[in-house]
């Protein structure tokens, strides 16, 4: 026992000493290989990232120039950038802010051109008809008389203020997009929210219903400066078409 | 004889140290091989999620420079791409009407030479009593080109326009002719629309119109200089 106990106290330092060794070898061996491997994969994701990015811009780039071949007016809808350009032939006609976006699916990736069915409001804007002047009017405008008739065009007319700032926008293809203009005074903020609410009670609605019928049905909710979402519903007519940039997803 | 058992007691002992010895060295060379063995897959467990990402790179290294051709290819396209939306568009000056907001732009490229407000269609409807014909009074959107241009334009009045008054349309096409009242100039982009002045300078911005572009005189004599026959026009 007495001469076996130095031989296996040597054999625990030798083995001691071989695990110190080995493993300090093999951590400097990985940290070398850490060392050469890690300035790789960065310039490798920067690629794949820049990638991506061309063949999303390449992508919208190619829609948009089927839509520039046209002479009509078209939407952009860029959902990543948060813009909203009308343009005609490439030029950029008015460009809005989108305040807030939303999407209630993440079916639809990169870009995609949506023709409008159809434009929807609580109260849909109507023409007035213009009278035409009477006799007697006439007579007394043309003779000594006062002017009965007065200028029809400053009594009313079809304008900008007429359009309502919070509409749906249905598209075909189960897409509809819920327009809401950001509230002003505190009636305009519960309009806004009442809005808000109602829309989302519909897009639940329109879902469901897609799913019943085994379409797609996805909604976007749009939130724009009041002035912007009229110009919106002013601008845009029934088949207009609307190029949307729906957001990247992660990758 | 007596070798023999001597032989016989020491082999067995020579063999057992030799075994024993033969057994230690075994173990203490087995048990470190053993714990590098432990060691080396504890250290490559510990590295392996760092391992799987950092060994595909080096894996497909031969690939990164596919990645950078197909780059290369990809800005390429863009800038192809951009080029074409651009000469989509119009190259010199070009008109651009907001209905909306009732404001005329005089552009060249992105650089902006006339904004000025101006009146555009009513979006009233006129109906002819007599003959049940509708007159919808809208400017037309789209996109148009400066047809024909006119000094000290002379209105021709359209039918719409008597009946809008209550006067009978009259048979003499002199007697629907009107100077005086569409301004110095005018600019046809339609068939019965015109860009032109007004005497009604207090509605510009307003939409009064019947389907023309009122402007007020200084911007249109601007635009009337400034553009040809055929500058686009983008009405929306």
């Amino acid at each position: 026992m007495s001469r076996e106990r130095p031989r296996l106290v040597g054999s625990l330092c030798l083995l001691i000493a071989l695990f110190v060794v080995s493993s300090s070898l093999l951590m400097l061996s990985r940290s070398q290989e850490s060392n050469s491997n890690h300035p790789e994969p960065r310039p490798r994701e920067d690629l794949l990232r820049e990638k991506r990015r061309f063949e999303r811009e390449n992508q919208r780039l190619e829609l948009e120039l089927k839509l520039a071949r046209d002479p009509s007016l078209y939407a952009v809808v860029d959902l990543e950038a948060l813009k909203l350009n009308l343009k005609m032939r490439g030029v950029l006609l008015r460009e809005f802010d989108i305040q807030s976006a939303e999407l209630s699916s993440t079916a639809f990736e990169g870009s995609a051109i949506w023709v409008l069915e159809a434009k929807k409001a609580s109260s849909n804007p109507s023409r007035a008809r213009t009278q035409p002047a009477r006799a007697e009017d006439r007579n007394a405008a043309n003779g000594a008389g006062p002017v009965v008739k007065g200028d029809p065009f400053e009594e009313s007319y079809f304008d900008l203020a007429d359009m309502p700032s919070r509409f749906a926008l249905a598209f075909e293809e189960g897409l509809i997009i819920w327009v809401n203009s950001a509230a002003g005074n505190r009636v305009e903020r519960i309009k806004s929210l009442r809005t808000s609410i109602a829309y989302r009670l519909e897009a639940v609605a329109f879902g469901l219903w897609g799913r019943l019928k085994g379409k797609r049905a996805v909604s976007v909710f749009l939130t724009l400066d009041e002035d912007d979402a009229k110009s919106l519903f002013w601008s845009l007519s029934e088949r207009s078409r609307v190029l949307i940039v729906f957001p990247a997803r992660a990758f | 004889m007596k070798n023999e058992p001597a032989q016989t007691t020491d082999r067995p002992a020579v063999l057992g140290l030799a075994r024993s010895h033969r057994s230690g060295c075994s173990a203490a060379l087995a048990l470190p091989l053993l714990l590098i063995f432990l060691a080396f897959i504890f250290l490559k467990s510990l590295k392996s999620e760092p391992l799987l990402l950092d060994v595909r790179p080096r894996k497909e290294a031969g690939s990164i420079e596919a990645l950078k051709r197909e780059l290369a290819r990809l800005a390429r396209k863009n800038k192809k791409l951009h080029g074409a939306l651009a000469r989509a568009g119009p190259r010199g000056v070009y008109i651009v009407i907001d209905t909306a907001h009732n404001r005329l732009y005089l552009r060249k490229g992105v650089e902006m030479l006339v904004e000025a407000p101006c009146s555009t269609g009513s979006g009233r409807m006129l109906e002819d009593p007599a003959h049940g014909r509708i007159w919808l009074f809208d400017t037309p959107r789209g996109e148009f080109k400066v047809l024909a241009k006119f000094e000290n334009p002379v209105w021709r009045r359209p039918d719409w326009a008597f009946i809008e008054e209550g006067e009978a349309v009259p048979r003499d096409e002199k007697a629907r002719l009107e100077a005086g009242v569409l301004g110095d100039y005018a600019l046809a982009f339609a068939s019965g629309y015109f860009i032109h002045g007004t005497l009604y300078s207090r509605l510009l911005g307003k939409s009064v119109t019947h389907g023309c572009v009122r402007l007020g005189a200084d911007a249109l004599e601007r635009v009337f200089k400034a553009s040809k026959i055929g500058t686009p026009v983008f009405i929306f």
